[in-house]
């Protein structure tokens, strides 16, 4: 536990030391349980605001995560991860899954990379859309999906958004151990100052997700996944200097 | 036979720049000799205020409206922090004497890249008379000071930066796979180094790996070594070129010699390097992966030959750099490398992927810059935490084989790129 608070802390001041405070942007895009932005296994078609940085954890219970480790002890995956919008277009997403509760030897744990793309900004009509490839580089791929996801939002009033979010995700690596994504996927986003409450389909469940964000940098994160178990993350948003 | 020919290299090098050297010192004695008589009182009141600040190799050249100064920034981090408190204190001394300010950095007394911006809209946005936006517009950055060098190199230097000594202790860490239940193994390293700075665009660079922290499984690694040890000459050539040759002990117990070039177009946007050595493995302790590390030199001869070419695209607006390196690396590897990296102000994140005689491999590579953003003024020996904390992650075991010579033309333009500059200069932090 000592540990996990001196590698928050660790983070925390990384950012202060090479960043601002994360920007203000409406709608917001909060991120999901595997770091990239999006609900809580959904992406939606916006991506992170150019130069913000995150660094955040997460916790995948037994049951829901992408690798059967088959090991009696084990509870459930850790997620560490490190967002970042590298360029206004382009978002990337390192993550490292390791299991908790398992003695064996899992080495370092499961690496994967997520880049996602933006197709088009969000117009009064039109839908922010984006393309992502999740997993699709590397040897074993446990998070594989490559998809297309639109996105639109309607501003109700000063402190209250609703965003939908549409995609339709694939398979384009044979040698993925295993995807998520498959098919038909969607999510609703209700933002009401720093709350929001996220409802999604992942294409083989429905997840609900609440996030509280404080200090404009710190954003909590609750999950019901399959609305059944209580799961939930927290990361840390900065801005890189210009 | 074989054994000598390391010897004999180090001879002709030894040489070589014996003679480079004696050309230096003729070229200052005459400059030293004519100059000095077109120097105002002004002018001279500057240099004084500039030396005592700290700024180094210090040319200044009044040509008309324009006022041109050439200087070396070792009291600054980040080049770009540097030229804005250069110009700070600079613009109202010379009042509304010059229309424009035009400034030459240098490193190691050769000249980088030049910028230049009105003194009046400087004054305007000082007073509020004018918006920031309109203030930079005026700044502009090149990469061709020639002309301006010609003005410059014949004046008199002031508080010139050779002979002096750049000591700082660079923070080393380095990881690898274990297995249960140390999935990570770490290894910490103090580098503590000293940049000698000889004539111009001379360098030999003296550093010493203290560990600290030790997990990997390599005994040797567990004692005090020999880092980089090795002399570095480069020269800017015409049009934007520029050599450099090192010589000496490498990173990755590697030693020889290297040459690399650089030729750079559209203003820095893109750059073409090609670079290539003839070096042998050298360790100290041997490695011999013992559990008592056995003392000594473990050397080979000089086995190995390699050579790469790059060319990196600048995607100006976003500090975006995209390159695509291609080559044969240490121990015959050949590969190709590309990568894409986003410098946020002095933080710097980027990706690569490559594909080499082993396999595939890709990861990240990140810069980070450690406290504080300046140091105390330059003596003749200098003591200063390093810059930046490197680190690159590399995802599977497909690793590329390669050493650094410290000293890469590379390293002094990573910061320096002219659109990357420019970018700096007009961001309105820092100006007042």
């Amino acid at each position: 536990m000592r540990n996990k608070i001196f590698g928050l802390l660790g983070f925390l001041m990384i950012g202060i030391a090479v960043g601002k405070l994360a920007a203000q942007e409406t709608p917001r895009k909060e991120l999901g349980l595997y770091g990239n932005s999006g609900a809580v296994f959904t992406p939606s078609g916006y991506l992170v605001p150019d130069r913000q940085l995150s660094f955040g954890v997460s916790y995948i219970p037994q049951g829901y995560t992408q690798i059967n480790r088959r090991e009696p002890l084990w509870r459930g995956d850790r997620v560490i991860f490190a967002n970042l919008g590298l360029l206004p277009f382009l978002e990337v997403t390192f993550r490292l899954t390791s299991p908790d509760g398992s003695k064996n030897n899992f080495g370092i744990g499961d690496r994967s990379l997520f880049l996602r793309g933006r197709i088009t900004k969000e117009k009064k009509y039109l839908p922010a859309i984006a393309i992502g490839l999740h997993d699709g580089i590397g040897i074993v791929g446990y998070h594989h999906a490559a998809y297309v996801v639109a996105s639109k939002s309607w501003i109700l009033n000063n402190d209250t958004q609703i965003l939908i979010s549409g995609g339709y995700g694939t398979k384009i690596d044979n040698r993925a151990s295993n995807t998520y994504l498959q098919g038909l996927f969607g999510n609703v986003s209700w933002q009401w100052k720093p709350l929001t409450l996220n409802l999604e389909y992942d294409a083989k469940k429905v997840n609900a997700a609440l996030k509280l964000r404080l200090l404009k940098v710190i954003v909590l994160n609750a999950a019901l996944v399959d609305l059944k178990k209580v799961t939930g993350g927290v990361n840390l948003q900065f801005m890189l200097l210009k | 036979m074989k054994k000598n020919k390391p010897y004999l290299l180090f001879l002709v090098i030894f040489a070589s720049l014996n003679a480079i050297k004696a050309q230096t010192q003729t070229s200052t004695q005459f400059s030293s000799i004519t100059s000095g008589k077109t120097l105002s009182n002004l002018q001279d009141s500057l240099y004084t205020i500039l030396e005592t600040t700290g700024w180094l190799n210090l040319h200044i050249y009044a040509d008309g409206d324009r006022l041109l100064i050439a200087y070396e920034n070792r009291l600054f981090r980040f080049e770009a922090r540097a030229i804005k408190p250069l110009v700070n204190q600079v613009a109202p001394i010379i009042g509304n004497r010059y229309r424009q300010l035009d400034l030459v950095v240098m490193s190691r007394d050769e000249p980088l890249i030049g910028v230049s911006l009105s003194l009046q809209a400087w004054n305007d946005f000082q007073k509020d008379e004018q918006s920031f936006p309109a203030f930079a517009k005026s700044i502009e950055t090149t990469l061709d000071v020639q002309k301006n060098w010609q003005l410059l190199r014949g004046q008199t230097v002031r508080h010139p930066g050779a002979y002096r000594i750049d000591a700082f202790l660079d923070p080393q860490l380095k990881m690898g796979l274990g297995g249960y239940p140390k999935p990570i193994l770490a290894q910490i390293n103090l580098l503590p180094t000293a940049n000698v700075f000889l004539w111009r665009g001379a360098q030999l660079t003296l550093q010493t790996i203290v560990p600290i922290f030790n997990q990997l499984p390599i005994p040797e690694d567990k004692l005090f070594r020999p880092g980089v040890i090795a002399f570095n000459q480069y020269l800017r050539l015409p049009g934007a070129s520029f050599v450099g040759f090192s010589a000496g002990y490498f990173t990755n117990y590697t030693y020889g010699a290297e040459i690399e070039l650089s030729k750079f177009f559209l203003n820095g946007r893109l750059i073409w390097r090609g670079k290539a050595g003839y070096t042998g493995y050298a360790s100290y302790p041997q490695r011999l992966r013992l559990e008592k590390p056995v003392p000594g030199w473990q050397i080979s001869s000089l086995n190995y030959l390699d050579y790469q070419s790059s060319l990196e695209y600048r995607l100006a607006k976003y500090d975006f750099v995209m390159k695509v390196e291609a080559g044969r690396y240490l121990y015959f590897q050949n590969a190709v490398k590309i990568s894409a990296v986003r410098q946020f102000k002095e933080t710097d994140l980027g990706f690569f992927a490559m594909k080499n005689d082993k396999g595939v491999n890709y990861g990240f590579q990140v810069s980070v810059p450690i406290f504080p953003k300046k140091y105390g003024k330059p003596k003749i020996v200098q003591f200063r935490p390093g810059k930046a904390f490197d680190y690159t992650y590399t995802a599977t075991q497909a690793t590329l084989e390669s050493y650094r010579t410290g000293n890469d033309i590379y390293s002094f333009f990573k910061k320096l790129n002219p659109l990357f500059i420019k970018n700096q200069l007009t961001n309105p932090s820092d100006w007042r």
